[in-house]
């Protein structure tokens, strides 16, 4: 059953792809001049390519989520959105507020804290549009037909994730209570409440597109978050080693993020799982690839490549090193990229009724997109084992060591970057091929016209 | 499932309640584990992020990977030569990328009170002292291995020597026939006494260390 109100989220997805070619342009600009100091840094220096790369990452993966949300909600709560109207002021507030940071950075307005530095006057103005999004989604579902497991963890998600922004807004006096806070919004962030969202709307997508029954899609995605929770809120102490805080964080961050992959690897073996028992055979191919790919590099990219490195008696060497820009680089683009996209595929078309789409470039896009980021993962590991040893063990300045045994790495890195830009591209150009775009073109919104309703 | 459902629930609150407590005991425990602030540290750290510094260096390893860790560069140069460089970096150190940082009298006084204060933060021994390094506890014989340990960490970001460094400063490669030993030393306990307004900073050698680097920047000539 589809309702009219889930275009609502074709905006949301339409502005999420284009800022992640931004974020991908500048990760290029910025893999250059790492290589090359002197490109552009006169214009954009790194510090200000790399505060956009991290923001409009943030930013894209959130309007992705929220839109999947939209399209979502109505369908699990069986009634139309409280508000389109909301759900569009939510939107164009938000867009203005992500333009106004960029600029903002560009002229160098900046709160300096890596991921949040959007100025405090547009902080206010991301926690009013949070609240809208709360309040209309909320709504929906209290006026529908009862909650689910997917509503309730979804929604449990997305709570959590705006009020856990709130401690990034503060000047902290103090460098330990600084980072101390800073990790409450990234970590139980990324590795609590934004996996309780993309578990969720991974379920949604599972159900419709294995016709698995939600009840066993459901069972596991409350062990699942129940696992994630369980082990990643204390998991927070693996970033507590060496900022200031007390010894006993060691004990603690080391045991509990050890276990952090135990769920990441339930992901995995559940939606191969439901893949193999599913009872229809869904004709879009792409979003499964997706789907698929994403649990998969997920458990890569954040569990393994994370639990290696997790241990104090480990991390103490590899700690800041491009061991951890490795990680970061495999975990975000499995965990959270990959479902967006994956979202993004299964639900446009669905939006438009059809999903016999021509497949060939989505799949190329994964191919491309996916062989690039392993490789540049790859890439960075080992720059960051010659980091480690010439730096942490031998004792090198680190200059000394950037300027005469990274280069080959970074040139390298920059290559797989442009593998993986080349996916983006067919990426975006297949967005605008998708039927949702097409059906959004020649019938203006969508959203006014009631014959269209009846055809989906 | 409404036991799975409660299960949840309770993870969430028996986790939150221990971050809660832990974060009351980590927050007393600060005084220990830090040295008081004074406003010119908090103002330091307002310049820190007013200039965006943790978009090209890590701070506590936190940042990015641009750029060195300065959790202990407060210990590696000294204040005079920070609020300098933080005044002008192009000028202590020429074709830095850093050039177009260009802080005034107070923001540079303070930002280096900042990165004084934060070398003290009891991190719990990180960095670690490097074991094939020059700190790696083996006897410092003098050698010219051990030297070679230090002109790396400590020289090599400005220096070259045999082909092998930064081009801030003078390449050091025959250093051994333009000066003494007796010369050397002296400038490296104190670069300013012996060459007044050089914009080397005191590098903070004790005498072993000196005689490792001398015996090390000699071996050339």
């Amino acid at each position: 059953m589809h309702y009219r109100s889930q275009r609502v989220a074709y905006p949301y997805f339409l502005l999420s792809i284009i800022l992640f070619a931004l974020q991908v342009a500048f990760g290029l600009l910025i893999g250059a001049q790492f290589i090359w100091p002197g490109i552009l840094s006169g214009l954009l220096p790194f510090d200000v390519g790399r505060e956009i790369h991290l923001n409009t990452m943030v930013f894209w993966l959130l309007l992705g989520l929220m839109g999947a949300t939209y399209y979502l909600v109505p369908e699990e709560a069986q009634r139309e959105l409280y508000s389109v109207k909301i759900a569009r002021v939510q939107f164009w507030l938000l867009a203005l507020t992500g333009v106004a940071a960029v600029v903002g950075f560009l002229f160098g307005l900046t709160e300096g804290r890596e991921y949040i530095e959007a100025p405090r006057v547009l902080d206010w103005l991301i926690v009013a549009g949070a609240l809208m999004f709360l309040y209309n989604i909320g709504m929906t579902v209290i006026k529908g037909k009862g909650w689910t497991a997917t509503l309730g963890i979804l929604i449990g998600g997305l709570t959590g994730l705006s009020v856990l922004y709130l401690f990034g807004m503060k000047f902290f006096e103090n460098l330990v209570l600084d980072q101390y806070y800073w990790w409450w919004v990234i970590h139980l962030w990324v590795e609590g409440t934004w996996e309780m969202i993309a578990a969720a709307i991974l379920a949604f997508m599972l159900i419709r597109i294995t016709g698995v029954s939600r009840k066993r899609v459901e069972k596991w995605l409350y062990i699942e978050a129940i696992l994630v929770l369980a082990t990643g809120i204390l998991g927070i102490g693996h970033h507590y080693y060496w900022i200031g805080t007390p010894e006993y964080w060691l004990a603690i961050g080391g045991f509990f993020s050890m276990l952090e992959p135990i769920p990441l690897v339930l992901m995995v073996w559940d939606t191969l799982r439901e893949y193999k028992s599913r009872t229809i055979k869904h004709q879009n191919e792409v979003a499964l690839y997706w789907i698929i790919g994403g649990v998969v590099l997920h458990f890569i990219g954040a569990g393994v490549l994370g639990v290696v490195q997790t241990l104090p008696v480990v991390n103490q060497w590899t700690h800041g090193t491009q061991m951890t820009a490795s990680h970061g680089h495999l975990a975000f683009f499995g965990a959270f990229a990959m479902l967006v996209i994956a979202a993004i595929y299964y639900m446009l078309p669905d939006m438009a009724g059809r999903h016999d789409y021509k497949q060939g470039l989505g799949k190329w896009a994964f191919w491309t997109m996916t062989s690039g980021m392993v490789a540049m993962t790859a890439v960075l590991l080992g720059a960051g084992i010659v980091q480690v040893y010439l730096e942490r063990i031998l004792g090198m300045a680190f200059v000394t060591m950037k300027n005469q045994y990274m280069n080959t790495w970074m040139l390298w890195r920059f290559i797989t970057g442009l593998v993986f830009a080349a996916g983006v591209g067919m990426l975006v150009v297949d967005f605008f091929r998708l039927p949702a775009y097409v059906s959004h073109r020649f019938n203006g919104t969508g959203l006014k016209r009631k014959q269209e309703v009846k055809s989906l | 499932m409404t036991s799975l459902r409660n299960l949840l629930i309770a993870v969430v609150l028996i986790s939150g309640a221990a971050l809660g407590y832990l974060t009351y005991d980590s927050t007393a425990q600060l005084e220990q584990r830090t040295i008081p602030l004074t406003d010119e540290v908090v103002n330091g750290k307002q310049v820190w992020q007013d200039n965006n510094c943790i978009n090209c260096h890590t701070i506590l390893g936190n940042g990015a990977y641009f750029a060195p860790d300065l959790t202990k560069i407060a210990v590696k140069r000294d204040p005079e030569w920070l609020t300098r460089f933080f005044k002008s970096p192009g000028d202590l150190w020429p074709g830095t990328v850093m050039s177009k940082i260009r802080l005034n009298g107070e923001d540079a006084e303070n930002l280096t009170a900042f990165l004084t204060w934060v070398k003290d933060i009891d991190t719990n021994g990180w960095p670690p002292d490097p074991p094939g390094g020059q700190d790696s506890g083996q006897p410092q014989d003098g050698s010219e291995s051990t030297g070679k340990a230090i002109f790396d960490s400590e020289c090599s970001v400005c220096h070259q020597f045999d082909g092998s460094g930064g081009n801030a400063g003078p390449d050091l490669t025959n250093i051994g026939r333009d000066r003494s030993k007796e010369w050397l030393k002296s400038f490296l306990r104190d670069p300013q006494e012996v060459k007044p307004g050089t914009v080397m900073g005191n590098p903070g050698l004790d005498s072993e260390e000196i005689n490792a680097v001398t015996e090390y920047l000699t071996s050339l000539k």
